[in-house]
Parts: C-alpha cells; sequence; structure tokens
C-alpha cells in the first residue's frame, strides 16, 4: 500500500488551489508548477513548493507529459493530482507515471483508455445492461427494416441522413403514422444534400436533461455512488449552472439510475472518482451518454449534499484504502446549486473579457463556499480558460439554495472584466428555472434574446458616480489615495471590423 | 436628458430616476452606499483613464462621458465609427499575420492583420480607405491591449 505524503497537482487555476487545500489538511506536501504563462498565478501561494514548467505556449508546457513525468521523479514526488482538463484523461500520462512507479490519483489508464472512445464505451454499457439512446444505424434501409425498427425505437423519433448533418435528410417523426411520409420526405433531402438517401433513426428527445452520478471505486472491488448532479443550464454545450439534486428525481429512479452507474464502474473494473452521464427524457427514461475518468469542475455540489470530501477520498483510495462508506452509508441534505462566474462579455457573444481585476472581493456566508482561481492582484488574460470562480451554496430546499445563490452573486463584486454574473441571474430568476423545468436548451428556449440592460435607477446612479468628483482620478482627489490601472475597455470602441474565428 | 455611454451604448437617464437615487458615501476604494427611493444598497466602482466601472447587485457596466463629435456618413458599415484612422489592438495577443505591405492602399473594411488571442483567430480590419502605415510590430510579436498596429494616412 503506497504511502502518498508529496503530491505534484499538475494543474493551475481553482482546481489546483482546491485540491492543495485538502491535501495540505492532510499533511500531504503539495507540489506546483509554474510555467512562463503564470506569472503572478494565483495557485502559486498555495504549494509547499513550486517547480518551473519549461516551454511557452501551454501544448509545450502544461500538456509536455514526458517533462511532468521527470520532474515527478527528479523530485521523488509520490503521486500525482491530475485536476480536470490538461492531462487528467491523457492514458499515455497515467501509464507513464505508473512505469515509473509513481501513483495517479485517478483510475488505471486501461479505463481512462477504454472510455477515450464512444464506441467502444456504448459496447461496454450495452453489455453491462445499462440503457443506450435507443437507434438503428444498421445498412438495410428498406421501408421493412426501417419501419420495424422505428416500432421498436418508440416515437418520438428522429430520422437523420446517415451522409451528413446540419438538419439537411433530419426529420422529427411524433406517431408511428407519419413515419412513411416523413421517410420519403426526409430521403429526397437526404439524397439531393448529400446524393445519399441512407437514414439512420434515434429516439428524439424533446427536453433532454443532462444527469450524472458520481461514482467512486476502490481496490478492493467496492463500487457505490453519490448521487446525482444535474447539469441541463448549458450554454454552447458548456454547462453553467449544476444542481442536486435534480428536480425530477425520485427515490425510485435514483435507485435504478443509481444502480447502473454503479454496474458501469464495475464493467471498468474503476477506481478513484468517475462520473456517468446519462440523458434522462420526459417521461424519466435514462440513457446512457458517456463515462468521465476525473474529478469533475461540479464535484462541489456533491460535496456539498453528502459532507464528503472527493479529494480526500481520492487520496485514500490511491493509496490503497478501502472506500470511507458503504453505500448505505450514503446520506443526502438539502440542496446544492453551483454557478460558473466567467469572465465573459454579454454583450460580445460572451468572448472572454481580458485585463486585470481593479477590485475583488468574495462575500462569506455559513451556507457559501467560493472555489476560486483568482485573487485581487490577477490578471485574466489570453492563455487559459477565464473562470473567475465556482461559487456553490447549499439550502435546506431547492428554493433557499436559489435565493442564497441570487444573494451570493448580488454581493460578489468584480470589476476590471466583464462577467456572466447577470446572465446568471436571470436565469436563476426565471419562472421556468424556479418551478425546475430545466433541460439542455433552457438557455436557447428562454434567454437566446438575453441582453444587459440597465435599469433606469440604475442608470441614474452610474451617471451620479460619473460625474461625482469622489470617483475622481486619484490625482484629483486626497493624497494617499491609490493609483488604479488604467488600460481597462478604451479599445473597444475602435475595435474595428472585428470578427472571429477567421481561418488563415 | 442627460446622456452618458454605458458599455459603449448611448443612454439617457431619466430625471425621475435620478431624483430617486442619493449617494451617500464613496470610500477610496470605491465602495458606494447609496439609497434608492429610501432602500438602502451597495455598489463599487473604480475609476481609469477612459472611463468608469461599476458593479451594481451582480451587473458590471463601464461608463464614459459622450463626447460631441459629428458622425456624418455610413458609420453603419462595418459598425466601424466614422473619424476613425487607427487599428488598435483590443485584447492581449499575438500577431498572427499582417496581410497588406507598408503603403499599400487599403479600402474601408478590408482585413489587414489577423491577431491569434484565446485560441481564436481575430481579423481587424481597416477602418477608412487610404494608405496603411504599419505600426512595426511584426508577425510573431506579442502585444499588449491598446497597442496601436496601424494607422490609415
Amino acid at each position: 500500500m503506497p504511502s502518498i505524503r508529496s503530491v505534484l497537482i499538475a494543474n493551475r487555476g481553482e482546481i489546483s488551489i482546491r485540491i492543495a487545500k485538502t491535501l495540505s489538511r492532510l499533511g500531504v506536501r503539495v507540489i506546483g508548477l509554474k510555467s512562463s504563462l503564470d506569472v503572478g498565478a494565483a495557485h502559486l501561494k498555495h504549494m509547499d513548493q513550486i517547480l518551473p514548467l519549461e516551454g511557452d505556449s501551454v501544448a509545450s508546457s502544461w500538456l509536455d507529459t514526458q517533462q511532468i513525468v521527470n520532474l515527478c521523479v527528479k523530485n521523488k514526488i509520490d503521486a500525482v493530482h491530475p485536476g480536470y482538463g490538461f492531462l487528467s484523461e491523457n492514458e499515455d500520462f497515467a501509464q507513464a507515471l505508473r512505469n515509473q512507479g509513481i501513483v495517479f490519483m485517478g483510475p488505471s489508464p486501461e479505463a481512462i483508455a477504454r472510455m477515450g472512445s464512444k464506441a467502444e464505451a456504448k459496447e461496454l454499457m450495452i453489455r453491462a445492461g445499462v440503457p443506450t439512446i435507443p437507434g438503428y444505424q444498421g445498412i438495410d434501409n428498406s421501408d421493412s427494416v426501417l419501419m420495424a425498427e422505428a416500432h421498436k425505437i418508440g416515437y418520438p423519433l428522429l430520422i437523420k441522413a446517415s451522409a451528413g448533418g446540419g438538419g439537411k435528410g433530419m426529420r422529427i417523426v411524433r406517431a408511428e403514422s407519419e413515419f412513411a411520409k416523413a421517410l420519403d420526405s426526409a430521403r429526397s433531402e437526404a439524397k439531393k444534400s448529400f446524393g445519399d438517401d441512407r437514414v439512420i433513426l434515434e429516439r428524439y428527445i424533446t427536453h433532454p436533461r443532462h444527469i450524472e452520478f458520481q461514482i467512486f471505486g476502490d481496490a478492493h472491488g467496492n463500487m457505490i455512488h453519490l448521487g446525482e448532479r444535474e447539469c441541463s443550464i448549458q450554454r454552447r454545450h458548456q454547462k453553467i449552472i449544476e444542481e442536486t439534486p435534480s428536480p425530477v428525481m425520485t427515490p425510485e429512479l435514483r435507485k435504478r439510475m443509481g444502480e447502473a452507474a454503479v454496474r458501469c464502474g464495475q464493467a471498468l473494473k474503476y477506481q478513484n472518482a468517475g462520473t456517468v452521464e446519462f440523458i434522462v427524457d420526459e417521461r424519466g427514461d435514462f440513457y446512457f451518454l458517456e463515462v468521465n475518468t476525473r474529478l469533475q469542475v461540479e464535484h462541489p455540489i456533491t460535496e456539498m449534499l453528502t459532507g464528503q470530501d472527493l479529494v480526500e477520498w481520492q487520496w485514500r483510495i490511491a493509496q490503497g484504502e478501502a472506500l470511507p462508506l458503504t453505500q448505505e452509508q450514503v446520506h443526502f441534505r438539502g440542496h446544492a446549486l453551483e454557478c460558473r462566474v466567467y469572465a465573459e462579455d454579454p454583450e460580445n457573444a460572451f468572448l472572454p473579457s481580458v485585463g486585470p481585476l481593479l477590485y475583488y472581493h468574495e462575500p462569506a456566508a455559513p451556507f457559501l463556499r467560493i472555489d476560486s482561481g483568482v485573487n485581487v492582484q490577477s490578471e485574466i488574460g489570453i492563455y487559459f480558460d477565464p473562470m473567475i470562480a465556482k461559487v456553490i451554496v447549499s439550502g435546506a430546499t431547492r428554493a433557499e439554495a436559489i435565493s442564497r445563490m441570487i444573494w451570493a452573486l448580488e454581493n460578489y463584486p468584480i470589476l476590471g472584466v466583464k462577467t456572466n454574473s447577470a446572465f446568471l441571474l436571470s436565469i436563476l430568476r426565471h419562472d421556468k428555472f424556479a418551478e425546475g423545468e430545466t433541460h439542455t436548451h433552457f438557455i436557447e428556449d428562454h434567454l437566446s434574446n438575453w441582453q444587459l440592460i440597465p435599469q433606469p435607477l440604475t442608470s441614474a446612479l452610474i451617471e451620479k458616480l460619473l460625474n461625482s468628483p469622489e470617483t475622481s482620478p486619484p490625482s484629483v482627489q486626497q493624497a494617499g489615495a491609490a493609483a488604479v490601472p488604467s488600460t481597462a475597455a478604451s479599445v473597444w470602441p475602435s475595435m474595428t471590423g472585428f470578427r472571429i474565428g477567421v481561418l488563415p | 436628458m442627460k446622456e452618458i455611454l454605458i458599455n459603449q451604448k448611448r443612454v439617457g437617464v431619466d430625471g425621475t430616476a435620478a431624483a430617486l437615487v442619493k449617494i451617500r458615501e464613496v470610500t477610496r476604494e470605491g465602495e458606494v452606499s447609496y439609497e434608492h427611493s429610501g432602500t438602502l444598497a451597495r455598489a463599487v466602482c473604480k475609476r481609469t483613464r477612459d472611463g468608469l466601472w461599476i458593479f451594481d447587485r451582480g451587473q458590471i457596466y463601464f461608463a464614459q462621458k459622450v463626447k460631441e463629435k459629428s458622425s456624418k456618413g455610413a458609420g453603419a458599415h462595418h459598425g466601424i465609427p466614422d473619424g476613425l484612422t487607427e487599428i488598435i489592438s483590443p485584447m492581449p495577443g499575438k500577431i498572427f499575420k499582417i496581410l497588406v505591405s507598408e503603403g499599400d492602399e487599403v479600402k474601408r473594411g478590408q482585413e489587414v492583420i489577423i491577431l491569434e488571442a484565446m485560441k481564436m483567430e481575430h481579423a481587424l480590419c481597416a477602418p477608412q480607405d487610404g494608405k496603411i502605415l504599419l505600426g512595426g510590430a511584426k508577425e510573431g510579436d506579442l502585444v499588449q491591449i491598446g497597442h496601436k498596429l496601424a494607422e490609415i494616412g
């Protein structure tokens, strides 16, 4: 049983700080990394030791497997925690560490590799008796076969052109009586668009909910789940609000989904932390989506709900200990919600907003936790993900958690960059959110025309502050006033014909 | 009606609303306590060279005074304000490609420099017709926000 007394955290930003806090509490020495892109980075002062990373790009520094493995060997480090993103799901990295006798605080390289392929993952789940989205992708495209398969899949279903996408050759069929006509129409459009009229069939889920289960396995054959997280509020497929329990969860559904998630883990002989993602339809039927072989961004809501520290669990399991709790000992209390605050400009297509933070202050309350990747001296730059912080609240009920989250975001002043806080608040205040009508098209359906518009009282306040001598530049104020950095947003008005995503 | 710029848009300030807002105190750090219709509230503001940042109950604004400038002509084309002659870097990044040569005749809206930032390419365009005078930065150079990249003469 390896004893882990030192850990290299191969990550930065909020997750590296969060991991360091737990490991330090456990008496483990934490070693961090610093590349040339990390001057002044907030994670550095949370580490016991910093090792330099060579390379002037993210790829040549943070993603350089060999360099990081060599640093661990040279410095006789017991284990590596990869965080999320970066090398966390890189099986070569996990294998290279294993070859050197260094513990990778995650699953085996084999489990990572197997779940890296969507096709293989689906295959494995079908064999494990876990439901996958019903569909037909067979070569036989005859009318009779398609009709029979459609009948098996059930309605509503989607007819999709196998040769291409973009909505061409796609038809939603809501009842068996409409199938034949929709098939003809889909085929003719597919033929015109791609020269190929072959189709595939798939169950159509109108308001899919993204519900995932946290699983944990150990080296002794134990596997449990720690409940679900609903992550349906997504903007362009990026999660921005997560909660637990899911508004549609019942004890019976949790039992069935939890057991399916555990079966997934067992089929993989999975060790350490993992997440099994499902899509749930309006009828409460659930289908496997994928397995994430890492600790997820939104893990704090599970920690709030269960009272467990998942990074501590990861450390214990990596040392060969058995899971700290049995399934029966896991209890869920209250409701937990997380909002991801990003440095994004909601008025500029949510593009990253860069610049130094001119003001930064975190609110505090017994029900509030903020996992932040910045501090008051930070500068949001161009090289890394612009996440400022995860704001997590708990409440006795969902309504209480929502109102506490609204309070937290309203009292979390950040200046110098634009953030998505106002956008998050609009979601939290929406009737449909309050009713728990959350699904992955929520933002598209309800907030596609959202704009940040100041109310008359706010505009009046702004005008007064703008013209007030008390907010004038430091040279006009009393002596001793702190100098204020002056780079800010003046260039935006002169952005001439700025366009994104132009390929060379 | 007073007008200011909030997030680059002209906003009129309503007199009735203005009468309901009273600033009680502004600290040296920019912490504001104010009253609106008798209710106490808090905000934070920070002055920079070009304007004032304000945080008010989860909303972030950047405010500026309206500078009177005559804006004749088709300013709507390409969203480029009239009278602009400079190309300034809108964010820190790396000059990926310079599409023109010093002294070339360019047309308003023509792409002249590609800036690489945030793992994306951003095309910067000539604000006016004219001869382009490059600022001296070369392909591969890292530039700060606000760096003057070129000018139309």
